[in-house]
């Protein structure tokens, strides 16, 4: 099964990127493809060196798991690309990406 | 481009209000990419969302929600508001006139119709996908 989760709400100002992103050790051992999009707030998620389930998801994702962040959203709050964890992609448009997805390939979408 | 006879419907609702958070900017963004792709996009405005319909909208520095909407009107985006958020917030009054309730308001884009909660439950029963932004 593929799911794709998008998440537009910071890391740190409450528990939903905490939430969301420890549903990823649970899907690890069951072989569900999981693709992460990062918009907005959300991006902030990509920093690499964070703690918790943020830092352990992005910094060692699970097998299966793709996380991408928004180039513009990155841009807005200056964070470039070294600042990111290893293996986020960086897509221009992000929006466009993730409706294509969710519509023709993805079973299940979640929105934080 | 989406090729079969009947479009793909993706709906989103909306919960928080425009310029308060990107959650409004996220949606506009988000459904305007879809309907370029032919998908059919249906949005429903729910509690303080309901002022992104507010006409003359004039934000100097944020993403402008309003003209935005206009935008997904045009191209044939289906945007239903919650009627009772709406009188709520004095947008429509909803009382009933000849038998019908009177959506009519000089405060709301044209083309945005308005909706009960359960005009929301028919709008999910079309949806291939559904999307939220918003709320806490």
């Amino acid at each position: 099964m593929r799911v794709c989760l998008l998440l537009m709400r910071t890391p740190r100002s409450d528990e939903d990127a905490e939430r969301m992103l420890g549903i990823l050790r649970g899907a690890k051992d069951q072989g569900t493809e999981i693709v992460v999009y990062l918009l907005g707030d959300g991006v902030l998620c990509a920093r690499k060196g964070q703690t918790g389930y943020v830092g352990l998801n992005l910094g060692n994702a699970p097998e299966k798991t793709t996380v991408r962040a928004s180039a513009r959203d990155l841009r807005a709050r200056g964070i470039s690309e070294g600042d990111l964890e290893p293996g986020v992609e960086v897509i221009d448009d992000l929006e466009g990406v993730f409706i294509e997805d969710i519509m023709e390939r993805a079973e299940r979408v979640f929105t934080w | 481009m989406v090729e079969s006879s009947r479009k793909k419907t993706v709906t989103m609702m909306l919960f928080s209000a425009p310029f308060g958070s990107q959650y409004a900017d996220h949606l506009c963004r988000m459904a305007e990419r879809a309907l370029d792709k032919g998908y059919a996009v249906e949005i429903f405005l729910y509690s303080d969302a309901v002022h992104a319909q507010m006409t003359e909208q004039n934000p100097k520095l944020f993403f402008p929600v309003g003209e935005a909407v206009k935008r997904l009107i045009e191209k044939g985006a289906v945007i239903m508001s919650c009627e009772i958020c709406s009188i709520a917030r004095g947008y429509i009054k909803g009382e009933l006139r000849d038998g019908k309730k009177d959506y009519s308001s000089t405060k709301v884009i044209n083309g945005l119709n308005f909706c009960s909660i359960y005009g929301f439950v028919d709008m999910l029963n079309r949806a291939d996908r559904v999307l939220s932004f918003g709320g806490s």
